[in-house]
């Protein structure tokens, strides 16, 4: 394999798409970060300090509510909007956010989860009993309240504790889209050099006639890619988790990921570290994707340009249809085709977060599946499916009559 | 090893580039003689599987060498006419590279015999991008040996090689034909004569002839003629064949031609060698380093 990434980057150009994609997946988040840094961390600093300071003085959730509740209104009866001395924070101001932010944390946690929880419980139970009641059974409306019954009815181990701040600006820092069409044009390149350089430099004739020229070649190229766009994108969530640690305050990875107000309807148990695994794991799924799709495209086609063009459309061109309807998802039809194109198109595992912030479920064949359940599984088959065809393709060079 | 080619033969859409040959290959050195397009390596090709016969079948030692796969490669050596290498790789890496994938464990020591063999082992660690033609090409044949092959096919082996190389050459698969198949294509015709055990002549995608050199220089005894001319003699004559070679020494001009009649009153018939053999065969030239 060592060999293999040797041809691979053997080209200044690959040296030289490696460096633009890191300096691109680097660019927009130092380049977001740079102007709020110090108010950031000293923002998370006081949020933390304030938990702390209530964690102590109320043990009990419900007082620590009430507490900070009359702490708020108590900074909001004064002029907060001045610099005038804090008490938590250096200003009044910065008083005000770090109560107003810690309050609406426990108040999630403490009313507004349990609250919403159970008020989806009794509708579906009440659902369930109407269509009980009137005979007409719709098996997938059935199957699929009870199984939300069943997620949500579960006590999360939440806890009163801080879990970082502006959750919402890591998303936009880290998972912004313009880096994946990048890195996806960046494997569509790498694949289809690596699958025709070969043939480019003669070298296949004497390749092809060695001993282990087939199966294990071409799983030492497919494996040399699939550990490129692994240390990439470890290189991207070291770089992701780095930055939300130490600037936004990212802590707590063993809690669940309902701590997080974005996923207060995620219906699985996962925790936070989790959701960053799980996340990562889709997206080097998405990668390996594209990198069998292109392996099947180069040895069919064997012309580097032909098969990078249509590499790109096909990779790339998914992520621009999956967009285009993810912002169109005012309109109704809109909206129907983005939930069968999350199913379908594996370029959505790019977005880990949109299957897991509702109840999201498709219907097949009467049973209600999780649509990150169904485009992980299509994802893996189609993989499957392209690395065979590509390596039947491999070993058949010698019937193609390029010799 | 016994390698044997029932009625292969081969087309490239219209083109037929193999008719349907048999051919027998056991222990011994092969040479493939035959001017450009005769299908020589079309022939190479087949034998080492980079194409498919249109029709018939290759066996080696009885079984179809499709079905052996890997088994079969694993016993083969193979020089292409125009190697490709990565540039960005060293001679030793190159050959580092294809010990793996032909399956050699610790190579070390092969690569460096080999190395020394070919007369790279001051240039080992040169990247091959700044490797001459002749350089790359006796990297190919050190490639090609890799791994003790029982079948090495060697296609054009000595193009681009300068006369001590290709000397040396010879030399190597003198050494290391024993015990063997090896085929080599080429149109210099010396190459065949100094080691060939065998030679086969391929004209337009057909044998048309196969045997040892000495029958095949046998066949023709009695068509080869030299005749003493003057220059105005031979130009005519060389103007009306094309098949004719000028022997020039310090005071005289001979003709040799080869013809089934004398093609002078006082021309003298003269001991045939491959050259004429090829010349008979051929209608053309097949001098050292020449494109006939």
């Amino acid at each position: 394999m060592l060999y293999e990434l040797k041809k691979l980057f053997s080209a200044k150009l690959v040296w030289g798409l490696l460096a633009l994609n890191l300096l691109y997946m680097l660019f927009i988040p130092f380049q977001g970060l740079r102007h709020n840094y110090r108010d950031h961390i000293q923002s998370v600093k006081t949020q933390q300090k304030l938990y702390t300071q209530m964690q102590a003085a109320y043990p009990q959730p419900q007082a620590m509510q009430d507490a900070l509740e009359q702490e708020l209104l108590r900074i909001q009866q004064q002029d907060w909007t001045t610099d005038a001395p804090g008490i938590y924070g250096e200003t009044l101001r910065q008083d005000f956010f770090a109560v107003n932010g810690v309050y609406e944390h426990v108040r999630y946690l403490v009313t507004q989860v349990p609250h919403n929880r159970s008020k989806i419980i009794k509708e579906m139970l009440y659902d369930m009993s109407q269509a009980d009641q009137s005979g007409e059974q719709d098996w997938f409306t059935e199957r699929s309240n009870a199984l939300a019954i069943k997620q949500y009815n579960r006590i999360l181990p939440l806890e009163l504790v801080s879990t970082g701040i502006h959750e919402g600006t890591q998303y936009i820092l880290f998972n912004y889209t313009m880096w994946e069409y990048l890195m996806l044009a960046f494997l569509v390149l790498m694949t289809v050099r690596m699958f025709t350089m070969d043939l480019i430099s003669g070298a296949y004739q004497m390749i092809h006639t060695s001993k282990h020229a087939e199966k294990s070649l071409f799983f030492r190229k497919f494996g040399a890619l699939a550990l490129v766009a692994l240390l990439i994108l470890l290189f991207h969530l070291g770089v992701e988790l780095i930055a939300n640690c130490t600037i936004l305050g990212l802590s707590g990875f063993h809690l669940p990921l309902q701590q997080l107000e974005t996923f207060e309807m995620c219906p699985y148990f996962i925790t936070i570290g989790g959701f960053y695994v799980l996340k990562t794991a889709m997206k080097y799924l998405a990668y390996l994707w594209v990198i069998g799709l292109t392996a099947w495209i180069a040895s069919v086609l064997r012309k580097p340009l032909t098969a990078g063009g249509l590499g790109l459309l096909l990779s790339c061109g998914g992520l621009v249809v999956h967009m285009v309807f993810y912002l169109r998802q005012t309109n109704v039809t809109a909206r129907k085709i983005y939930r069968v194109l999350r199913m379908l198109l594996p370029q959505g595992l790019l977005n880990a977060r949109e299957y897991l912030q509702t109840f999201d479920v498709a219907n097949v064949l009467q049973y209600p599946v999780g649509r990150l359940q169904l485009c992980c599984g299509i994802t893996i088959c189609s993989s499957i499916l392209f690395i065979m065809l590509a390596y039947g393709r491999w070993c058949r060079i010698e019937r193609r009559g390029y010799a | 090893m016994k390698l044997e080619c029932k009625g292969i033969s081969k087309a490239y859409g219209k083109k037929q580039a193999l008719a349907p040959l048999e051919l027998t290959f056991t222990e011994g050195i092969y040479g493939l003689l035959g001017p450009n397009g005769a299908g020589k390596t079309t022939l190479m090709h087949l034998l080492v599987g980079l194409l498919a016969p249109d029709s018939g079948e290759i066996l080696a030692d009885g079984m179809e060498i499709g079905k052996l796969g890997a088994t079969y490669r694993a016993k083969l050596g193979f020089l292409p006419q125009e190697p490709g290498f990565y540039p960005g790789f060293t001679g030793e890496e190159i050959l580092r590279y294809f010990a793996k994938l032909k399956g050699i464990h610790q190579p070390q020591k092969k690569i460096a015999t080999l190395l020394e063999l070919v007369n790279l082992t001051d240039d080992r660690k040169k990247k091959v991008g700044q490797y001459s033609g002749g350089m790359k090409r006796r990297l190919g044949i050190a490639t090609a040996l890799l791994g003790d092959p029982a079948l090495l096919i060697l296609d054009e082996p000595t193009a681009g090689l300068d006369p001590k190389e290709r000397m040396r050459f010879r030399n190597i698969i003198g050494q290391i034909g024993f015990g063997k198949i090896v085929i080599l294509a080429t149109h210099i015709v010396s190459d065949v004569e100094c080691i060939s055990d065998h030679c086969i002549l391929l004209k337009e995608g057909h044998c048309i002839g196969a045997d040892t050199a000495d029958a095949l220089k046998e066949n023709i005894r009695g068509k080869v003629w030299n005749t003493p001319s003057d220059e105005t003699e031979a130009e005519r004559y060389v103007m009306e064949h094309a098949c004719a070679n000028l022997i020039k020494s310090d005071t005289t001009l001979m003709i040799r031609s080869v013809s089934d009649a004398p093609p002078f009153p006082h021309s003298v018939a003269a001991e045939p060698n491959l050259e004429d053999v090829y010349l008979y065969y051929f209608n053309q030239s097949g001098r050292d380093g020449e494109s006939p």
